[in-house]
């Protein structure tokens, strides 16, 4: 498969477990064990991660591959909640140059009282903090592999408070992997349950979300309504409208999609109404547009499709450089192949704005779509598409975090 | 880690000149394909650079179509991240500094460090460009050759975007003044 180079963008992933569903390759790379989903305890939107019914000696959560083997500077947040402790100190959450979970190069463990500890392939950074049980804490974990050895840059904090961090490391490798769970290190606990939620992950470029995501709240908006262009032919079952055929979570594939083998085809859906939980004097971190794609068959020269988004109909819009393929086998944000499932397209301002933030009322009336950019006899499909809307809600909001960070404009070092 | 360059082109000219535009950087466009890099990383990935261009770099392309301006017949043949300004937007025609800050937010938002503005592409060259981006080091975050503008990332982060109150040239006008304030270089 073809695919233009990934860019490291400032904000790269996000994940609130959204697209409810626990199969890997879908919203995350992969399934290390059985994790579940949690309608009951979510931080925001519909689903959280949940860790529970450890075995011993399993490790069980999700790994997910923001980057492939990258220096950084990036800026990991997870949202972690804990309904029962483990019975003794267990890891939790780690960054690894491999597709797994085992010797990893930064960490973070809990312990049956709550403590939280931050180490690194050499040893534990001083210093910890302690959780309490039934409370949603924002982590985030800086890594930072960019300077000489012995420069290495790794931190922690909790709610926006660094509680350990060094730089004076020396990581032996870059970083691909991110993985979440419980017995990451399989360890012999066969209690303990806890949740993440809002996952997201930054890197240092840019001039927003630069440095720690800080607070954040993730929701989806899929298609509800045709939008200016459906020009797209349904396949699979006809639901009748081509808003219809891709607004299903978890994604159907091939069960109903669009497709085009002709260029310059568009479609537009218009999406949900914001919900009640965005309020209108919310911040909007940052907007993403998901994907779940796949070609009729990979024969030829094969076709390219760009995403598009517009803040209103009839708005101007935004388009992306091609993204290529040339796999029948559906996959979120590429098709078959590989693990990076990041988000290709991503706005932190109003299309065709350089500073003008997106608002609740923005959200409601906008559009996304895509456009059958390159064409050969093979069909490009779309069996979904969606917003993840990363808000932050005003500072007394009723969903505020006690103790909000706003993040500086111009923050962030200089490339 | 290699140069993240983006250049960007305004279709603000007639027909036959937005078009000549794209014709004048396509030849430049050089395309590179890198085999899969680990067992987890099996794609084939594309990345692009500048024909001649020495310095280690890769570059993404960006065009903006203004209000009310037709699509050149050629728009699509640059592989590149693109705004049509249209309804709601009656006012970016023009040289209207929103063009800029557009492309200057939009690729360093993507991981550009550097951005190119081609303003005349008849006068652009590689051989201009790279002695200009040789001149973006230390306190310099502006470069204006004689067929466009660079600008850093730097730029965006510590003097912020140009004013869209006034038009292209006098929007720079106000920014080398606030460069200047910022204790920062142009050249």
């Amino acid at each position: 498969m073809w695919l233009i180079f990934l860019i490291l963008m400032a904000r790269i992933w996000d994940c609130g477990f959204e697209l409810q569903s626990a199969t890997g390759d879908i919203e995350y790379h992969a399934n290390i064990s059985t994790p579940v989903l949690s309608s009951t305890t979510v931080r925001s939107g519909a689903r959280s991660l949940e860790i529970v019914s450890l075995a011993s000696g399993l490790a069980n959560g999700v790994r997910n591959n923001p980057f492939s083997a990258a220096t950084g500077p990036f800026f990991y947040r997870q949202y972690l909640n804990i309904a029962t402790m483990p019975g003794a100190e267990n890891r939790i959450i780690y960054l690894n140059d491999s597709d797994n979970q085992t010797t990893p190069m930064v960490w973070l463990t809990l312990d049956n009282g709550g403590v939280l500890r931050l180490y690194d392939e050499d040893a534990q950074i001083t210093g910890t903090t302690t959780l309490s049980t039934g409370v949603w804490y924002r982590v985030e974990i800086e890594y930072d592999r960019s300077g000489v050895a012995g420069a290495h840059v790794v931190r922690a904090r909790v709610d926006g408070t660094e509680f350990a961090g060094s730089a004076t490391r020396d990581i032996s490798a870059n970083v691909s992997f991110w993985g979440l769970g419980g017995n990451l290190n399989g360890e012999a606990n066969t209690t303990g349950n806890w949740f993440f939620d809002d996952l997201a992950v930054n890197s240092s470029a840019g001039s927003l979300e630069n440095t720690y995501p800080g607070e954040g709240e993730e929701i989806h908006l899929y298609p509800n309504a045709a939008g200016d262009n459906a020009q797209w032919t349904r396949g699979g079952t006809n639901s009748g409208a081509n808003w219809s055929q891709v607004e299903e979570f978890p994604p159907n594939d091939a069960t109903d999609y669009n497709e085009s083998a002709t260029l310059n085809q568009i479609d537009d859906h218009n999406l949900d109404a914001t919900p009640a939980a965005l309020a209108s004097d919310d911040t909007i971190n940052a907007v993403m547009v998901g994907m779940r794609i796949a070609l009729s068959a990979n024969t030829g020269a094969d076709p390219n499709a760009v995403l598009r988004i517009k803040a209103s109909a009839s708005g101007t819009v935004e388009e992306t450089a091609n993204l290529a393929g040339n796999s029948a086998t559906w996959g979120t944000h590429r098709m078959s192949g590989g693990s990076l499932m990041d988000y290709r397209l991503v706005l932190y301002d109003l299309p065709g704005a350089s500073t003008t933030a997106w608002t609740k009322a923005d959200l409601d009336v906008a559009q996304i779509g895509y456009r059958e950019s390159n064409t050969d006899t093979d069909f490009y499909r779309f069996s979904a598409i969606w917003l993840l809307v990363d808000h932050k809600p005003a500072v007394g909001g009723a969903a505020a975090e006690p103790q909000s960070v706003m993040q500086p404009f111009f923050a962030g070092p200089i490339l | 880690m290699a140069l993240q360059l983006a250049l960007g082109l305004v279709h603000n000219q007639g027909v036959g000149a937005n078009r000549r535009q794209i014709n004048d950087i396509l030849p430049l466009v050089v395309i590179h394909y890198e085999p899969p890099g680990s067992d987890f990383d099996t794609h084939v990935w594309y990345w692009y650079s500048l024909a001649g261009l020495l310095t280690d770099h890769e570059v993404k392309f960006y065009q903006a179509v203004p209000f009310g301006i037709a699509e050149p017949d050629n728009l699509y043949l640059l592989d590149s991240y693109k705004v049509l300004y249209a309804q709601g937007d009656e006012d970016k025609v023009g040289n209207h500094a929103r063009f800029l800050n557009w492309l200057i937010k939009r690729a360093t938002d993507n991981g550009a460090g550097t951005v190119i503005y081609v303003r005349n592409s008849a006068a652009f060259s590689v051989a201009s460009l790279a002695a200009f981006l040789a001149l973006l080091v230390g306190n310099v975050v502006f470069a204006e050759p004689p067929w466009g503008k660079l600008a850093t990332v730097r730029l965006l982060r510590e003097v912020g975007p140009l004013v869209e109150n006034v038009d292209l040239d006098l929007a720079v006008d106000d920014l080398k003044i606030r460069i200047t304030a910022a204790g920062l270089l142009f050249v």
